[in-house]
């Protein structure tokens, strides 16, 4: 990388606009019959199609571009609405590389620059080739601080991935862990109109089964979309840290800056603790892992795993602390009045580094923050907790999603623990 | 929890009072016109109860005007507030990406205003309404001073 312009690969203006040739291409197919009664004005649409097409490619091609430079990163796209965005370096949080399913056909990958700020922020380099992305992300990475990168080892060859493998997830457990439930409640679906068409054929249950097409069709397309996205999911551990790889047609690689992980879950749903099977993920500063549903998420770790897989990945992250061994400390009797199911299966745990919440009589929710990571540390204190001698005590991180929250703890606890995790907090570090 | 809290300006409850009262006189007002139509009497009991309200709601901005405090630590800032519902929010200096004040027209004419303290987690919510410019400005610069001295990075 030096301080010149690059381009983007010649292909990509073609992969962006694939999806929109291809409802050409079906559009023409459609009117083939016009096709044969005037051939030359076919031809001349498709020659004017072509060019309006070539030029656009081209225009695209040539005012597309990027530089890196030590202290910021530009990209210059559009052809109608130009946009040029810069992002200083040492505001990158994250750099992902993507590989959806039309650029794997051209051998292209996706680089994901993400920063820590809000919606839209991030800077796609659609379409690299191997060698062009690797060396940006090479670039990118040896530009990082120290802390994030403990090491500046050479990046592994994207195809090859070198590095020791900690966690692989057989594409039969994560259908079974994500596919079962919801495609059953469809099958339940269809079988109870099925059964119900059989008896009588009234226009409602009629009606009541067309309506209920389009939310079971909804529920079948985002099981396929999430069960696509953990397809041969594997974590490993490079030099750097950890690297999480994901997904069937579009193939993700995430790497995991470990040291600003804000927060750690481990779920345990009901039925998948029958089976001793847990998720684990993590919350990121200001990245921003958008799911299928567009919403901000977490960096999955383990889709689905046996509980020592995930003891085994959270070692890697809060060292030998082992939070099965720790004393979980229930929420006093009086809580029962504030939250008579729910408090039952309150506990917090922790030690001078780590302060664990857990929650969830369905599904079992284990939080894991550090101290030193606390942005700020709130107690509250609604009417009744104050008749109960409740509070609730907070530890606000950077993340996402994952924070400390005990609930309903006895308010006098709840005020020591606030100070003493704000005293660890600033010790700490 | 033994620290000296320092109380916002005794504006607030000035300010918080007569918005509300403001409201709820404008409203009784219009009761009392509409009930004198009916009879003296309906009219007469829409007015106490006005002012009653009044009354009440003078003395819940004083609660609430009371119930805020912030204590400037060693290594953060402390906050305190609520009558209902109790808060207390402790922020590290470090913490601290940067310090607004904002102030209203009224906040104006009485000379106060609100400092807005801004942290990475979206939860923290650290505001101190109604103090007094002097104090303001003090705040945000001592405030900014000390987040440049402990900042840590995410």
């Amino acid at each position: 990388m030096n301080d010149h312009w690059h381009r983007l690969h010649p292909l990509s203006p073609f992969i962006r606009t694939m999806h929109i040739v291809a409802v050409a291409v079906v559009v023409a197919a459609q009117q083939i019959d016009e096709v044969f009664n005037a051939p030359f004005v076919a031809l001349a649409f498709v020659g004017v199609g072509a060019t309006i097409a070539a030029s656009y490619g081209w225009a695209s091609y040539h005012w597309t571009g990027f530089r890196a430079t030590t202290a910021q990163i530009e990209l210059k796209t559009g052809v109608l609405f130009r946009q040029h965005r810069r992002i200083p370096t040492d505001r990158i949080e994250a750099i992902d590389v993507a590989r959806p399913l039309t650029a794997r056909l051209f051998g292209l990958v996706e680089l994901r620059v993400e920063v820590a700020s809000g919606a839209g922020s991030e800077m796609r380099f659609q379409y690299l080739d191997q060698e062009d992305a690797t060396a940006l992300r090479e670039y990118v990475l040896q530009l990082q601080p120290a802390s994030t990168n403990a090491v500046r080892a050479p990046t592994p060859d994207l195809a090859a991935d070198t590095s020791r493998v900690m966690l692989e997830v057989p594409a039969s457990h994560v259908v079974m862990a994500y596919g079962i439930g919801p495609l059953g409640l469809v099958a339940v679906f269809a079988l109870f109109f099925g059964l119900i068409g059989t008896v009588t054929t009234s226009a409602v249950t009629t009606t009541a089964a067309i309506t209920s097409l389009p939310i079971m069709l909804a529920i079948a397309i985002t099981t396929f979309r999430t069960v696509e996205s953990y397809w041969g999911f594997r974590v490993s551990h490079d030099e750097r840290g950890m690297v999480v790889r994901r997904g069937f047609l579009n193939e993700l690689t995430q790497k995991v800056p470990v040291g600003r992980i804000q927060g750690i879950r481990m779920e345990e749903p009901f039925l998948w603790r029958a089976f001793g099977r847990a998720r684990l993920s993590v919350d990121v500063a200001g990245y921003r892992n958008v799911n299928v549903n567009g919403t901000a998420e977490t960096v999955v770790l383990a889709p689905v795993a046996a509980r020592k897989a995930v003891h085994i990945l959270l070692q890697d992250l809060i060292g030998t602390l082992d939070i099965d061994a720790l004393e979980h400390v229930i929420v006093p009797k009086a809580a029962r009045w504030r939250a008579p199911v729910a408090s039952r299966f309150l506990s917090i745990a922790g030690n001078e580094t780590w302060a664990i919440a857990r929650e969830g009589a369905f599904r079992r929710r284990t939080d894991i923050v550090a101290h030193a990571k606390a942005q700020s540390i709130r107690v509250t204190q609604g009417p009744w907790q104050r008749k109960l001698q409740l509070a609730t005590l907070h530890i606000d991180t950077a993340g996402n999603r994952i924070h400390f929250r005990a609930l309903h703890r006895a308010a006098q606890d709840a005020y020591e623990l606030a100070w003493l995790s704000r005293k660890l907090g600033h010790t700490s570090h | 929890m033994n620290e000296d809290f320092q109380p916002i300006a005794r504006a607030a409850r000035v300010i918080w009072g007569l918005s509300g009262i403001g409201v709820v006189s404008l409203f009784g007002a219009t009761c009392t016109i509409s009930a004198s139509l009916a009879s003296d009497t309906a009219a007469i009991a829409v007015v106490v109860t006005t002012l009653i309200l009044d009354g009440w709601w003078w003395w819940i901005s004083g609660r609430r005007w009371r119930a805020w405090g912030y204590a400037e630590r060693d290594k953060d800032l402390v906050i305190k507030r609520g009558v209902m519902i109790r808060r207390l929010t402790i922020i590290p200096y470090g913490r601290m990406q940067f310090i607004d004040t904002k102030q209203g027209p009224l906040e104006r004419l009485l000379g106060v205003s609100t400092v807005i303290l801004n942290t990475a987690a979206a939860a923290t919510d650290a505001r101190i309404p109604m103090v007094k410019d002097q104090e303001a400005q003090r705040l945000r610069e001592q405030l900014t001073r000390l987040g440049e001295t402990y900042a840590t990075g995410l």
